[in-house]
């Protein structure tokens, strides 16, 4: 081939009309990802004062994160797999109900859940008050705030699910026939599990591990809000540095580190991807689920729904049940409490106690937090739409463009956050002012999610019902309106519930971004579970309880309109 | 001993309980006289081979095989000695460091076999060791299959739907309907007296024409075909009863002239069956099958005659 031709081809109508249609996503990635991502490393390595840089600045944070993730992960894994096996081998009474049960941890934003153990099993948790008052008690006696058991509680809390849905859906692909051929082969069930079982299982297992190891590597909110500031993990870390002591170089230098991080986590995710084994025969059943028989079955099934309950709804359950009740005395009250059920703390979001200007009654927290959400829905998904076009189109460009729209996933919020801090600090994008949205940040986390929903909606669409339309007489327009539109609605829908839902529970980037007299939801929430008082403890719950309801709800919408593949 | 019936009759599940598998719901399973209730397949010593074959798809053919040697722990020299000799019965020497998900349907069986047979099993269980298979190579691997199976010289239980299959292999049939024996015996002796209609029906004996007892000594049918003289009976027929008549397609003979068992039939259908012709022919709204060597024409009338020896009569 000539260079001439090469040149055409580089040139052609069709890559054209493919850049055409990445035009606007890419400027948008451009100006508000890669844009702030160099700024990182350009601010790091020209202002960091290096003679002052300590290496323990780095070293001990990023051993205290992998230290806190490897823990996770080991108790992520011991508390999944039981459950992995029972769901993959077991029917039970309310297992469908179950399921959808614990997929609800993994989707509630940090704030929840940090709220949700606080309600459990913080000082003026359940657990306590419950102890203290069977006992007159004095002092809470349970510790679990800020100690490295309320991070790692939380990251088990989190990510269990993972590793059931994970390792359980393979654990149901292996055929139990294979088990069964090795038991009449004369194999003891260990010698099964050990010559058979694991084996087949090994790289599921390994990649469910990765994937939390990945999760608990960057969480965030979690660790800011439950750890308290003696457990500094890297993101943390960043977070301190850049708002707190203000050194952007330093903080920058650590982002650096963690996106180092990020991308061995990853790549070695991605490895492990290919490892699995494929069934032998397509005539292979699925593996039946079996009611327990034994009594031993029966305990281990128990065990397993009764634990799974316990670490992953008692902790939402518990928030909801306290923010409507009343335990303790209030601010200005004495004497006896009378508990009782109270909606005192969802009629005080309405109220501008302190009587100060710069207070912003929680209520307005609530009306911040919608408006971006939808200014988020409203950004991300035309730009999913776009992108979703161009990705339809099969060219070789698009593989690189790809990976450009998919790279903010990999990215943390933190990390996002500090660029944004670096680089919109003046007109017309200043933090400061009213100019600059939060719904942009929002977007970028957004956006990869969204062209995910739309693509295969699209893709599904064979090119012959556009042709016929066009035969019939539609033109271009018409056709995309009134035959491809329809068809993607639902998808649309999902995908737009789906921008609205991340944005409203967003943490990492918002802590950064958000104006002090216009916090979100998460935000204030973080703000009032920080300050002391029964009231500002309720009112910390009730905002945590309508947030996590909304999220529900959210989810909900998008699983029952979800595209049915 | 081959387990026949059609697909939900409780040929795979009889296996399994007796494999150690599944319990039982009712009933026992002895041993040289002892009650294996209990005793969890892995000490049973039944060797089991799984309708889809279940190798294990991360081990290579040679350890496939080995896997059964290597839980009676034996030395690694005997191990891969015994391994080696299964799998050079079934003629697979060359394939040893293979991938099992790289083999044919074929060679899979071929694992498969060897595998069970390799740690000498007390017992082998077959289930439907060729239906996954396509026609030409069924009936190619089921002669070896006896081969093997003979050589070994292990009892062995054979699970299958298909009557020819069963009759190829078995010294021994049990024929199961529903859950029940419908009837057991020597291949030779189902074959000539099928015990009901639903035997004749599955085993694919003849045609099956509904009739009346018209005589019980000598035995006459009342058929849509007209009188029929039969020769034999399972059971005792009494007259006006209703029973079913077999006719055998080598019954029928193509005969002009009169006498006993003379039928009138319009050919409805011709098909080539190599040395043979099987005719489909309506006798007043009965459809008969039966075999000739030269083919008549479509639509033409004709007479034949059913040989009284080729026909049996069954109860309803």
């Amino acid at each position: 081939m000539s260079f001439s031709d090469r040149l055409k081809r580089v040139f052609s109508k069709e890559n054209a009309l493919t850049l055409a249609l990445w035009a606007g996503p890419l400027l948008f990635l451009a100006v508000f990802f890669y844009y702030p991502l160099a700024a990182i490393f350009t601010t790091s390595f020209s202002e960091l004062n290096w003679a002052k840089v300590q290496p323990t600045q780095i070293t001990r944070p990023l051993s205290f994160t992998l230290l806190q993730a490897t823990l996770s992960t080991l108790l992520t894994l011991l508390a999944g797999l039981p459950a992995a096996y029972v769901f993959a081998r077991y029917e039970f009474k309310g297992k469908r109900l179950l399921q959808a049960l614990i997929t609800l941890p993994f989707i509630m934003p940090t704030v929840v859940a940090a709220a949700g153990f606080n309600a459990l099993l913080g000082p003026r948790g359940w657990v306590n008050l419950g102890l203290m008052g069977l006992f007159n008690l004095e002092n809470p006696p349970i510790v679990f705030l800020n100690t490295l058991w309320a991070i790692l509680l939380a990251h088990v809390f989190y990510n269990t699910t993972i590793v059931i849905r994970l390792v359980g859906s393979a654990w149901q692909g292996i055929d139990v026939r294979l088990e069964q051929a090795a038991a009449t082969l004369g194999a003891d069930p260990w010698q099964t599990f050990r010559a058979i079982t694991w084996p087949l299982l090994r790289p599921a297992v390994l990649a469910a591990a990765l994937l939390v190891f990945i999760f608990d590597f960057t969480s965030f909110g979690v660790v800011l809000i439950l750890g308290g500031p003696q457990f500094a993990t890297l993101e943390v870390d960043i977070y301190t540095q850049a708002m707190t002591m203000l050194n952007l170089p330093l903080a920058g230098l650590l982002s650096i580190v963690q996106m180092i991080c990020m991308l061995v986590l990853t790549l070695l995710h991605n490895r492990l991807g290919g490892g699995s084994f494929v069934a032998l025969s397509s005539r292979m059943r699925q593996a039946a689920a079996r009611w327990p028989r034994t009594l031993r079955q029966k305990l281990l099934v128990g065990g397993v729904v009764i634990f799974l309950l316990t670490l992953m709804i008692s902790p939402l359950a518990a928030l909801a049940a306290r923010s409507f009740t009343r335990l303790e005395a209030g601010r200005g009250e004495r004497g006896a409490v009378m508990p009782g059920l109270t909606l005192t703390y969802y009629m005080e979001l309405f109220q501008n106690r302190r009587g100060s200007l710069f207070y912003v009654p929680p209520v307005q927290a609530l009306g911040n937090s919608m408006l971006f959400a939808a200014g988020t829905a409203a950004l991300a998904l035309p730009l999913g739409f776009l992108a979703s076009y161009a990705l339809r189109r099969k060219t070789r460009l698009n593989r690189w463009l790809d990976a450009l729209l998919m790279l903010p996933l990999g990215t943390s919020a933190v990390t996002l956050g500090l660029g944004f801090v670096l680089v919109f600090n003046r007109p017309p994008l200043d933090l400061h002012t009213f100019a600059f949205n939060l719904s942009l940040a929002h977007s970028l986390v957004a956006l990869p999610f969204v062209v995910r929903t739309l693509l295969p909606a699209l893709s599904s669409i064979p090119t012959s019902l556009r042709q016929s339309a066009a035969v019939l007489g539609a033109g271009p327009l018409r056709a995309w309106l009134l035959v491809e539109l329809p068809l993607v609605a639902r998808a649309a829908l999902v995908a737009g519930v789906f921008a609205f839902t991340l944005s409203l529970g967003e943490f990492g980037a918002t802590s950064f971004l958000a104006r002090p007299e216009q916090p979100t939801l998460p935000v204030a929430i973080y703000r009032f579970l920080s300050q002391p008082g029964a009231l500002n403890y309720g009112q910390a719950l009730a905002m945590s309880t309508l947030l996590m309801a909304f999220t529900t709800l959210g989810v909900f919408l998008i699983d029952k309109f979800g595209y049915k593949q | 001993m081959a387990l026949l019936g059609p697909s939900g009759s409780g040929k795979s599940t009889i296996l399994r309980i007796i494999a150690g598998l599944e319990p039982a719901e009712a009933g026992r399973v002895l041993w040289q006289g002892s009650d294996l209730a209990g005793q969890p397949a892995h000490r049973r010593g039944f060797g089991l081979m799984f309708q889809d074959y279940a190798l294990f798809p991360h081990r290579s053919v040679e350890e496939n095989v080995a896997f059964g040697l290597q839980m009676q722990n034996l030395a690694k020299a005997e191990v891969l000695e015994r391994s080696r000799a299964a799998l050079a019965q079934v003629g697979l020497t060359d394939f040893a460091r293979r991938r099992v998900t790289d083999l044919s349907g074929g060679e899979q069986q071929r694992v498969a076999l060897a595998r069970a047979l390799a740690p000498r099993p007390r017992l082998l269980m077959l289930d439907e060791p060729l239906g996954a298979l396509d026609r030409t190579l069924r009936e190619q691997l089921g002669h070896e299959l006896r081969h093997v199976l003979r050589a070994a010289g292990i009892p062995a239980v054979y699970v299958t739907h298909d009557q020819e299959e069963a009759f190829a292999i078995a010294d021994r049939l049990i024929l199961l309907n529903d859950g029940r024996i419908a009837q057991q015996g020597a291949p030779a002796a189902l074959f000539a007296s099928p015990a009901s209609s639903w035997v004749a029906r599955f085993m694919g004996l003849g045609n099956l024409v509904q009739g009346t007892v018209l005589t019980a000594a000598p035995l006459v049918l009342h058929t849509p075909m007209g009188e029929i003289a039969v020769d034999r009976a399972v059971g005792t027929p009494h007259p006006g009863e209703t029973v079913w008549l077999l006719v055998r397609p080598e019954a029928a003979q193509l005969k002009a002239g009169g006498g006993q068992n003379r039928v009138l039939g319009v050919v409805d259908d011709v098909t080539f069956r190599g040395a043979t012709y099987r005719l489909t022919l309506l006798c007043n709204g009965v459809e008969l099958e039966v075999g000739v060597e030269t083919p008549p024409q479509v639509g033409s009338i004709l007479p034949i005659t059913l040989n009284p020896a080729g026909l049996l009569c069954l109860p309803a």
